[in-house]
Order: structure tokens, then sequence, then C-alpha cells
């Protein structure tokens, strides 16, 4: 019993050694595999196992650098390690992988610099950055000497749809699956239908990709499996999307997706206790920006503000490190700070570079919010146009349009936006739960209270 | 991706991660908003090997296989591996030499789950193909289209409904698995045609970690160029399963004038659509070719890595546009640079006037003249087996028990009866040290090795 508060005392700590621990960790790592890649020593590779099929990413990068250790004239072992290194970043959210990624670009352009593979593994480091403009171009170039590159078309399309080039995207994505249809395309039509507002077609092609990975790693599958679930969760089948997300936790049990997801739900579901202690002891093993974020709403909710603070904090340190290895977070900085700090001038700013940066629906939305937060109604609601271009059926975007509508005096135009929130999540936000059910009594829209949050 | 024997060992180390990009790490805040997940494999619709010989125990009848789903762990619960529902797998033959189909084989399959609410494969043990307590039942139909004669081809459905052996998860779920489940997979489906369709043991067996690391050949490292001590090749294929499908048809049902039948496989997925109109709807259309394999190896030989994806979309129609990297291989000139001492040759003269390596091209695009050439044959890439050969072997189709592995590094090398220059020690002793597969293979139909269990009681 008196174990809580002590616990309770000491999660800051843990938050931040857990940050400072993974950080000496990677530096260290990094720092064995310079000296590996550097050197040409022969007799070192006695003391590597031989390559078997791999099992597990990180066993994939020991591989790839004994490999270039022993043969650093080999530019297709440094251009695959630049991808594995890219994935290692993707599925440990550890960005110090973008700088190992990085060196290995380095060396794989010095040996072969316009080499299909060489492009197509800067386009995909590009993109993690979200340096979308280069990833293009490169992946582009890539295409125009081979149109069957798979790898190339898959960079193009993200780059293309995280720019806003929307008919650009649809158009690749339509020549890509023309020519290689299979789980890369099919979870990317997903994506494009879920932008246009078809949700029974994103859900249609993302159970395809999911039976297409059958055979594939369980990270893989997860990742499917918890895109499904927020999907159902778009399309209000909370049953749906909490089975989902079990799915994918049966396979990959601390998979980031679908543990933020299966927190909703149970948050959802009104067991918010619950909720919390599997986010807190989530983030102190991984952190991870969503279920951070989730956790301090959740704790913010429940009157913890102190936690509610320390859980946003971490947030924060994240986009610092993230900003530190050279990823471009201004667009979720924005879209986070809204909700969670007072409005400043720094903080428009920073809109107005992540909508100039990527004008996409999202970054639009995040523009408008943070104009609305401000105070500048006139300017959120001339973003409007851009955030409901494509029809995106997202409540989170839906309920922006409603408040700002509403500030402009639109209150027909502010329900029918609340009302499509009402009707396919209303728990999209927990943060916003408070003001949105405020809203809705305002503007007459009925806000279910049988379960839930808040009720 | 795909993971032709080539793709396994080096790209598709990246493949058999489990690798997914799920948008980079940056999402700090926004959970609702997601990017584009990069994913890049396809495993299910991923050819690993083809194998086309007659079949020992009757000799009337020609065995067509092919594998697919690399690297199939047994242990794969709970969601075992199994073929793709919106995949067409498809044996395509041409009995004239003329590299357009005269026939396929399709294999559709689909997938039964008797209990939605539970994750479980099986709810108690399973002791026949139809046992209630299979709560993933898969079926397949096999479809024959013969193109013969050029004009529309005629299509015949030849079975349906047929049941797909199950995984072998262990022994208290499948207990008895060969005699209960393995051996009644085996379908005989009329007209002397034979059928089975489920998990196996991977037949392939090759020292993948040593050749992708650099060219190594464990017995040959003292000679490498970065030597090491010599030692046994280690079978990477070992304890793994792949999904099999096999068929055995008679000879006179295929074979016409000419008793050499070309035979590939391929696997096709429908077109799709991305945007919709109407919206809601999955709007599919005909049937796209995502993989192609014939040869084993190919990418090492046939096609260089950097064109598979060109490559798995063709028709051997179309296979003229990959002989300049027949002519000159890649492997050919890396072997006297990785072992020092080997020579191989450049340009060897095998009649077809194009210089380069003629004795390659013979090998895998025109076959053997006097062993498996049609007599009127157009280069196209594709295994050949004389069907008048009563013991064929590797390149004369491709047997299960075939170490084409140091086959086809002694070719490289120059080690056949087109060079006999180069036929003698080394080049005629290279190889992996991988001379055998880690399970026997059966006696009779479909002859590959039953999966290994998910318990792990029979390693």
């Amino acid at each position: 019993m008196n174990e809580a508060p002590i616990k309770r005392q000491r999660r800051w700590g843990t938050h931040l050694e857990r940050l400072l621990w993974s950080l000496v960790a990677v530096t260290v790592v990094g720092i064995v595999v310079q000296r590996m890649t550097g050197s040409d020593d022969a007799s070192k590779a006695t003391s590597v196992p031989a390559a078997v099929p791999a099992k597990t990413l990180a066993q994939t990068a020991a591989e790839l650098e004994a490999k270039t250790a022993r043969d650093p004239g080999n530019a297709t072992a440094w251009q695959q390690l630049t991808q594995v290194y890219i994935q290692r970043a993707a599925q440990t959210l550890d960005p110090s992988f973008y700088g190992r990624a990085s060196v290995s670009l380095d060396r794989a352009r010095s040996l072969a610099p316009d080499d299909n593979g060489t492009l197509t593994a800067g386009g995909a480091l590009a993109a993690s950055l979200h340096h979308f403009g280069e990833a293009e171009a490169l992946a582009q170039r890539a295409v125009d000497r081979d149109r069957f590159d798979s790898g190339a078309l898959a960079v193009l399309v993200d780059a293309q749809v995280e720019q806003g080039k929307y008919d650009a995207a649809e158009e690749t994505l339509q020549s890509f699956a023309n020519t290689k249809p299979g789980a890369p395309v099919l979870s990317r039509i997903s994506y494009l239908r879920e932008l246009h507002g078809d949700v029974t077609g994103a859900r249609a092609s993302m159970e395809a990709a999911r039976q297409a990975v059958t055979g594939a790693g369980t990270f893989q599958q997860a990742t499917l499996a918890a895109y499904d679930g927020d999907l159902l969760l778009l399309s209000g089948d909370r049953a749906g999307a909490a089975k989902a997300y079990d799915a994918a936790l049966a396979v990959e049990p601390r998979h980031p997706i679908a543990t933020v997801g299966h927190a909703k739900i149970l948050a959802a579901d009104g067991k918010v206790d619950e909720a919390i202690a599997v986010l807190s002891k989530f983030v102190d093993r991984t952190p991870v920006p969503a279920a951070a974020t989730l956790l301090g709403e959740l704790q913010e909710l429940q009157g913890k503000s102190a936690d509610a603070a320390q859980s946003f904090d971490v947030v924060r340190a994240l986009a610092q490190l993230q900003a530190a290895a050279g990823v471009d977070v201004d667009l979720d900085v924005a879209l986070f700070e809204a909700d969670h700090s007072p409005p400043s001038p720094e903080l428009v700013g920073r809109a107005r570079q992540a909508a100039a940066d990527r004008p996409t629906v999202y970054g639009a939305d995040a523009l408008a919010w943070t104009l609305f937060r401000s105070g500048d109604i006139a300017g959120a609601r001339a973003e409007l146009d851009a955030s409901l271009r494509l029809g995106t059926i997202d409540p989170l975007i839906h309920y922006h349009a409603a408040a700002i509508l509403d500030a402009a005096g639109d209150a027909a135009g502010a329900k029918v936006h609340l009302q499509e929130v009402v009707d396919r999540n209303p728990w999209f936000s927990f943060a916003l739960q408070p003001e949105a059910r405020a809203l809705a009594g305002r503007l007459g829209v009925t806000w279910p209270t049988t379960s839930g949050v808040g009720s | 991706m795909t993971s032709k024997r080539k793709v396994r060992g080096s790209l598709a180390v990246l493949a058999l991660g489990g690798l997914v990009l799920t948008g980079p790490g940056g999402n700090v805040g926004a959970s609702s908003h997601r990017e584009a997940p990069l994913i890049s494999q396809d495993p299910v619709a991923d050819l690993t090997d083809v194998y086309a010989f007659v079949s020992p125990d009757r000799a009337d009848s020609v065995t067509l296989i092919m594998n697919a789903i690399p690297f199939e762990d047994p242990a794969g619960g709970p969601n075992f591996f199994r073929f793709g529902d919106d995949v067409l797998y498809t044996f395509n033959l041409d009995t004239n030499g003329d590299s357009n189909r005269d026939f396929e084989y399709q294999f559709r399959f689909t997938t039964k789950v008797s209990n939605p609410n539970t994750f479980l494969y099986n709810t108690n043990q399973v002791t026949s193909l139809n046992d209630p307590d299979l709560n993933v039942k898969q079926v397949y139909s096999v479809t024959e289209v013969d193109y013969r004669g050029g004009g529309y081809p005629k299509t015949r459905t030849l079975a349906q409904n047929v049941p797909v052996t199950p995984a072998n998860v262990g022994v208290r779920s499948t207990p008895d698995y060969e005699k209960n489940l393995g051996s009644a997979g085996v379908k005989d489906i009329g007209n002397g045609i034979k059928t089975f369709a489920g998990p196996r043991d991977d037949p392939f067996f090759a020292d993948l970690g040593a050749i992708f690391d650099l060219g190594g050949l464990r017995p040959f490292n003292p000679a490498h160029l970065v030597p090491l001590p010599a030692a046994p090749g280690r079978d990477d294929v070992a304890h793994k399963n792949v999904h099999t499908i096999a068929l055995q048809i008679p000879k006179s049902r295929i074979v016409g004038s000419d008793p050499v039948i070309g035979v590939y496989a391929t696997t096709s997925r429908q077109f799709i659509k991305v945007l919709s109109d109407q919206g809601g709807g999955f709007q599919i259309g005909p049937w796209i070719q995502v993989s192609r394999l014939g040869n084993p190896l190919v990418n090492e030989v046939v096609v260089p890595i950097g064109a598979k994806d060109r490559f798995n979309g063709s028709s051997p129609t179309q296979d003229k546009q990959f002989l300049p990297g027949v002519l000159k291989p890649e492997l050919g000139a890396l072997i006297p640079v990785l072992y020092p001492g080997v020579r191989t040759p450049t340009d060897v003269n095998a009649g077809l006037g194009t210089g380069g390596r003629e004795d390659l091209a013979t090998i895998f695009l025109t076959g053997i003249p006097g062993v498996n050439k049609p007599q009127n044959v157009k280069p196209a890439e594709m295994l050949r087996l004389n069907t008048s050969t009563a013991v064929s072997a590797f390149p004369n189709g491709r047997a299960l028990s075939d170490d084409v592995v140091d086959t086809e590094i002694r070719a490289v090398a120059g080690a056949t009866p087109f060079t006999p220059e180069f036929n003698k020690a080394p080049n005629n002793l290279l190889g992996d040290g991988v001379d055998a597969n880690d399970k026997p293979f059966l006696g009779t139909f479909p002859y590959v090795a039953s999966p290994w269990s998910g318990y792990g009681e029979d390693k």
C-alpha cells in the first residue's frame, strides 16, 4: 500500500531515465558500428555468425553491418543497411537510427550515386525525416529510370500524399497497382480512400492488405490490424475496433498503435483508470508520443494535472529528440501544442510553416486549429476549405470545423460537422471531450452519455 | 519484393525480417493522423521454387510442384500461414517451344472460419481434414485452361472444394500428422490427375548465409579472397516449411509432338481501382501477374536483381530483353575475383551466334541440344523437361533432390561439357557443401516431406 505514492513520485524520473538510457545505448552502438564499418580487418569476420534467414530487424542490421565492414565497396549492402536503419527507427521509435541511416546512405551514394537502390533509399530516408519534396524528387528519378521499381513507386506515392498532391498520388498509385498489386499497394489504397472519405472502401482494402501479409512478420501483421482498428473506430464500430486491436496485440503484445488503440477503447468504455495503467506501463518502457499524449489527456480528464503535465513534457522531450535527429516535427507539434500550450505568435508561425511545407488536409487542419486557439477566427475559417477539401472523415477535423464555424457565427454549419463527430466517434479526443460536450449543448446536438469518459 | 532464391539471401533479409515502415516516428500528438505505411513484401504471392519431373513411381505422368511463402517458421501460431484467397497460383506450360503458354493449371483458394469469435486455429485435436475442431479451413479449385490451337482458350474446372492440408500445429493438436492429415490431402480428381496443396517441409537446401556473404562457399573458405578455415556447409532452409501446390498429370494429356515441355509458375493478384467513383466498393478487374519463376536462382544467373520487378511482371515471350544479362553474367565475373586462381570463361560459342556466354543462354533459355531443347525453340526462361527421359535431373527439369546450387555455380564457372578446358578442378568441384535436404522425400506423390511441427517434437 505504501508503494503507490513512491512509484508515482518516481514516474517522471523513470521516463527521463529511459530516455537517457536509450540515448546512451544508441550512442554506444553507433560508435561500435562506425568502428566496424570503418574497418577492413577481415579477421573480425570470424566472430560474426553467418547470415541466416533473419528473424528480427536487429539481426538483419547486425548482418549487414558485418557485411559492409568486410566488403565496404558493396553499394547494395549499404543501400539495404540504410533501409534497415529506417525500419529500425520506425519500429523502435528511436530517432538516432536516422543518423546511422544517413551515414550508410552517404556510403551508397559515394559508390553508386545514380543506382535505383540508392535513389530509393535516399527517398525513403528523406520521407522519414518528413522532407517530402526531396523524397519525391529522388523517387521520381528512380521511377523514371524503371517504371516497374516497386520500392521507388512506394516512396513516390507516400511523398506525394504527404505534400497534399492527392491527384498525382492517385495516378502514381494506380500505375503501381497496375504493375504490382499486393500489400504495399493495398495498404496505400486504403489510406488514400480514407483521406477521400471512403471509409468502407478503405476498410475493404485494409482487409485485403491484412490477408496479403498472413505470411509476413508479426510486426507487419500487427500494424495492419491496428490500422484496421483505427478505421473501424472511424466508422463507429467500437467492438470491431477492439477486436482488431486485440488481434494486433495477440501477435505483437507491445505494438504502439495497437496499445494506444486498446487504451482508447478502454477509456471510451469508461475504464479510464485501466487505460491510464496500460499507458503508464507502456510509456515507461517505450516512450511513444501518441501514447504519452493520450496518457496525459486521460490524466487531465481525471483531474491529475501534475501527472498530465509530466506526460506532456515527455511528448515535448520526444519531439526535441526527433528534431535533433533531423525530423521535421512542425505539423505534429503545432497540433499538439494548440491544445496543450497557451497560444503564441511562435506557435502560429510554426503551424504556418508546417502548412506551407505540407499543404495536406492535416497541414491545413493544424493551421486552422492553431489560428482558432490564438483567436484568429477569420484566418481559421479560411483554412477550412483546404482541410475539408477531400471530404476526409476524421472526427478531429470535423470537430475543429464545428468549433471554428460556431465561433464564426455559422451555427448551422457547425451543427453539421458536430453531428458527424457524434455519428462517427465522439471519443475521438479525450482532451477535447469537455469542450465538445459543451459545444454540443450549445448547438442542440445530442452527445452520447450512456458510457464513456466524463459522463 | 519477391523472394526468388537470390532475394532470400540478400534483399530478402529485408523482406523476411518482418518489416514495415509505419510512417516516420514523428507522430507527436496527432493521434488520428497517420501516414501511409511503407510495406515492402508480399510473401503469400511469393514463389520460392518450381520443380518438374517425370513421376518416379508413375512413369506415364509428370509431376509439377510450386512452393510459396518463404521461410515459414513451423511455430507460426496463432495466425498460421495459408494461401492467399485473393491470389491466383498458376502452372504455365509451353508444349511446343514457341514461348507461348499452351496450358495453364490455375489454383484458387477460399478460407472458411467456423468460429470467427476465437483466435484459435483449432479448438481441440484435429484428426481429419473435415474435423470440426479445425477452426480455420482452406479449400481450393483447380482449373485447366487450354490455349492450344490459338483460338478461344478452353477452360475446364477440374476440381472444386478440395481441402488444403492444415498446419502441423504440434503433437497435441495434430497427432499422427502425415497419416491423418498430410496424406489425406492427396486427391485423385479424375482423368489420372492428382492434386495436393498445403504446408510441407521446404525441399530446397542451400548455404544461403555463406553464399550471400561475399559468395562464400564454406568448403572453399581457404581459397576465398577473404580466407577462412574450411568448414562444412550449413543448410539455412533446414527446419523451415513452405506452402506447396503439387499436380500430377498424365503425359498424354499435355505432351504434344515434342517431348520437351517448358514449365514456369506465376502468381497474380486482381486489378484494383485506387479510388472508385461511388465509394465503398472494392472494384476489381483482370489478373495482374506479380511473380514469375522457372529456373532456380534466376536472379543470380538470368535476371539482374535490379530488373526483378520487371521480370516478375513479364511473359516468357518478351525474354529477349534479358538476354544480355545471361550472356554476360555478373556472377561469372565475380567468381575469379572472390576466388583468385579460379578462371571462368567469358565467350563460349554454343552456336547461338550472339557471343558471350552462349553456354548459359543454352542452359537457361533454349535447352541443351539432345537433352531438353525443343525442336522449334524461341529462347525464353523456363524449366525445360524432356518427358521422354526416365530419370531427369536439373537442368533437364528439376527434381526435389537436385543440388541446383552446386550445378549452377559450376555451370557459371564453365564446368560443363560446353567448355572442357574449364570442366576440371577446382571449377567442377565448387559447391556450397550442402548436398541434400534435411528430411527424406516421400516415394509417392506429392513427394515433398511432411511439414515440421510447430511444437518441435520432430527436431
